[in-house]
């Protein structure tokens, strides 16, 4: 049992983080500790000594825990953690392989159509390039992480969040150029009353053949950082099991 | 490229303060994190004293930019130990770093200059 037990309990029962960060964080602290306190002795003090120095040293007071726990679990964090959690399991990552599928054969064929992205709104040449982005950057991680070192790092998730951010751009910015198209209709039918029905029928089928470009593709990028988070927490609980192994 | 750019201000001052200290301390070689906090004792000669309650927050916090890399590796008897070490991107932010203190510090001493001096 370590010299510093009481204060690293201490610190457990306030360090609000989720495993296995928290188990990483305090294994850390322990060993530091205990080397700092060799340190102490090395230098000539005696081990009472060596002991308080340490503790004033590692400031285990709940303003520094804070600010661990705000480097390891933010809010938004949490929730997608809590969103991609029940999709851990075999049964539940086969039923989302199937509703990938189901989507990708429903909407596939209409996809691959040159018609929709002509009837869709201009919209599309920024929709296609965040789509685009996202893939490169699902891909790169992709093959960071089957590919890469067995060595985990918290790196790994760093960049994955881009993706659910390229999606919801993908959404934002169909559904505000659909209201901006729906204004410019809206200014022909005022200018050419009985030309309306043209016009509103002229906006709906724009704005469906957008929007299918918009769903579809932030589905995607979805569904690829649904498939990569699940291999990142994966690899940090192998990671975490193999460092708490023999502790 | 250079994942980020430090924007050295006021606001900003203790931040990258902390972080340069660190990640040039790093510089010389993969060290665990009280040994980082020595090292940056013994160069200032006491002047710049970590608390490893600040410390281990920002080492996490750059691990996670991927700046450093942490390492966790078994040495015997001495149990399992996480050493730091820079990354590329690390070593890029820290140039960086660099320059924008020499930038602030010659800006600072511009305006706290005495006057007829």
């Amino acid at each position: 049992m370590s010299r510093f037990t009481q204060s690293l309990l201490d610190a457990d029962a306030r360090l609000n983080v989720p495993e296995p960060a928290r188990s990483r964080i305090l294994l850390e602290l322990a060993a530091d500790m205990e080397d700092l306190h060799r340190e102490y002795l090395g230098r000539g003090l005696s081990a009472d000594e060596a002991d308080r120095e340490v503790l004033e040293h590692f400031d285990l007071s709940d303003q520094a825990l804070i600010e661990l726990v705000q480097v390891h679990d933010s809010p938004l964090q949490r929730s997608l953690e809590n969103l991609s959690g029940p999709v851990r399991g075999p049964w539940s990552r086969m039923l989302m392989v199937i509703l990938a599928l189901f989507v990708t054969v429903a909407s596939g064929s209409l996809l691959f159509r040159g018609e929709l992205y002509r009837d869709a709104s201009g919209l599309v040449w920024i929709l296609m390039p965040i789509l685009g982005l996202g893939l490169v950057i699902a891909a790169g991680k992709g093959h960071r992480l089957f590919r890469g070192s067995d060595t985990w790092s918290p790196a790994r998730r760093h960049s994955l969040l881009r993706l659910l951010g390229l999606a919801a751009a993908m959404i934002v910015v169909a559904g505000g150029g659909l209201w901006f198209e729906l204004y410019r209709s809206a200014l022909r039918i005022r200018a050419v009353p009985g030309e309306a029905l043209i016009h509103l029928v002229g906006w709906l089928h724009m704005a469906a053949a957008t929007l299918v470009i918009a769903l579809s593709g932030a589905l995607v990028l979805g569904f690829l950082w649904f498939f990569l988070e699940a291999q990142v927490r994966r690899q940090e609980l192998a990671a975490a099991a193999n460092l708490l192994e023999g502790v | 490229m250079t994942p980020k750019q430090p924007r050295l201000g006021p606001q900003s001052f203790a931040k990258h303060f902390n972080e340069a200290l660190l990640l040039s301390a790093l510089e010389s070689g993969p060290k665990h994190g009280y040994q980082l906090a020595l090292d940056i004792e013994e160069r200032s000669e006491g002047r710049f004293g970590f608390k490893h309650g600040t410390l281990y927050p920002i080492l996490h916090k750059l691990e996670k930019e991927g700046l450093i890399e942490g390492a966790w590796s078994d040495e015997g008897a001495r149990g399992k130990r996480k050493r730091y070490q820079l990354t590329r991107d690390g070593e890029l932010y820290l140039r960086d770093l660099r320059r924008a203190w020499k930038g602030f510090m010659g800006c600072f001493a511009e305006v706290i200059r005495e006057e007829g001096s």
